[in-house]
């Protein structure tokens, strides 16, 4: 699936979250838990468009500010070579509303690691690259009941590499699982 | 309240994923049409297995840029390694890599109007070298002039090969190669960009002394890509030159 096309479909659900009527319903006045989101994950790199999955374990800290943990696992291949990059990273997240839809903001720094390799003759050519950076951006949870909910993110990821900064798009989609009550 | 400030949040969000979806990134200079070239560009850390043996070194994050010579065409390659040049003037153009502004290597190609080109290199200190190439034509397999006009037996344009013969002139930057049987013509190859190794004989020889030793009479074993090919000519960019040692 294009980048493009992955982003359309992700504003279309926006629209259809925001627009029909998804009420936010008030929330019952249970305390903020820790939850954790897994799902389907694309990102870029440079050229290079990846698949793969995200991880998301989040900690609340007050009514609307959470601390997050960020790891991304994704693969691809561009101009005959593969890439394999790893992404982990921790910040904070701002959600102000407490209701059936949340949307949220976030801001994160850590490391990707990128590998590519290309089969060459008789042998395989492998470079690695750890890169810092820091990603912003932001999402909506949408509750489906007390414990489940399902979450849309998109981040706009810097990361330095080659005396450059790549700025990187990255879209998940999933689902996340809310502890205690 | 709550449904105002949801909906404005929707609304940024969704005009902040349009910006990104709508925003793709163009190469200066680049425009429709011609070829595209597709690459990627290895660093310094780069390590091979199996046979090569190329030995990893430190990184060292230095700004790379490749410019198609003769024209306006230029794209800085991105913190991935990745580059991507649009309207490439058909025919044979040169890619030239350059580190933080000097020259390291020069690529060769010749492709046809709407080929596709995908190109990886390692840079490795002051040199490059190719380590892959492929020409694709705008239907989107390899494919050149058929087999039955060009001189060399199985090949085509755009697509690797391997060829063993004689260095029938030339030095290791560039040498004609006598491949019996498969070519009644020596054949034109590029070396300037490829890794030198050599086979057989003394296991101490440095690749720098394989490279040296590619004279007139020497037998060598070639991975590349054939470039061009008509009924009485042949090009072929290496991207290892394997030498055979007594």
């Amino acid at each position: 699936m294009s980048a493009r096309r992955v982003l359309s479909l992700a504003a279309g659900l926006g629209l259809a979250a925001s627009l029909a009527g998804a009420a936010p319903k008030k929330a019952p006045a249970t305390p903020p838990s820790p939850d954790v989101f897994a799902g389907y994950s694309y990102t870029e790199a440079g050229d290079a468009s990846l698949n793969g999955i995200g991880l998301q374990g989040t900690f609340p800290l007050g009514d609307t500010f959470r601390l997050v943990l960020d790891l991304s696992g994704h693969d691809g291949s561009f101009a005959g070579a593969d890439f394999d990059q790893i992404g982990l990273m921790a910040g904070g997240r701002w959600s102000p509303l407490r209701s059936r839809v949340r949307p949220f903001a976030e801001g994160l720094v850590g490391l990707v690691r990128t590998s590519t390799s290309v089969e060459a003759a008789d042998a395989t050519v492998s470079d690695s690259d750890s890169d810092w950076g820091f990603a912003l951006g932001g999402g909506l949870d949408f509750g489906l009941s007390d414990r489940w909910s399902l979450r849309g993110l998109f981040h706009l990821r810097m990361t330095q590499g080659e005396g450059n900064w790549d700025s990187d798009p990255r879209f998940a989609v999933g689902f996340v699982y809310r502890f205690g009550r | 309240m709550e449904r105002l400030v949801l909906t404005r949040w929707a609304a940024v969000f969704i005009v902040a994923l349009m910006a990104v979806g709508c925003g793709g990134e163009s190469p200066t200079g680049a425009s429709a049409g011609g070829v595209k070239v597709q690459g990627v560009v290895m660093g310094e850390s780069a390590s091979a297995s199996a046979a090569d043996t190329r030995s990893p070194q430190a990184s060292q994050a230095k700004k790379v840029t490749v410019k198609v010579e003769g024209t306006t065409l230029t794209v800085d390659v991105n913190a991935n390694g990745t580059f991507q040049l649009s309207g490439v003037p058909s025919g044979t153009f040169t890619l030239v890599f350059l580190s933080d502004g000097v020259e390291i290597g020069r690529v060769v190609v010749t492709a046809g109007d709407g080929s596709e080109v995908k190109i990886v290199v390692q840079v490795k200190g002051a040199e490059l070298i190719v380590v892959e190439i492929e020409i694709e034509d705008g239907s989107g397999s390899n494919t050149g002039p058929s087999t039955s006009s060009c001189s060399v037996n199985g090949g085509k344009v755009g697509q690797k090969i391997e060829l063993e013969g004689n260095v029938a002139s030339g030095t290791s930057a560039s040498f004609d190669l006598s491949v019996n049987g498969r070519s009644g013509s020596p054949i034109k190859v590029s070396a300037s960009s490829a890794s030198f190794k050599c086979i057989g004989g003394a296991k101490t020889t440095s690749d720098a002394e394989c490279k040296a030793s590619v004279k007139t009479g020497a037998k060598v074993h070639v991975s590349g890509t054939l470039m061009t090919c008509t009924t009485s000519s042949a090009e072929v960019t290496a991207t290892e030159v394997k030498v055979q040692k007594d």
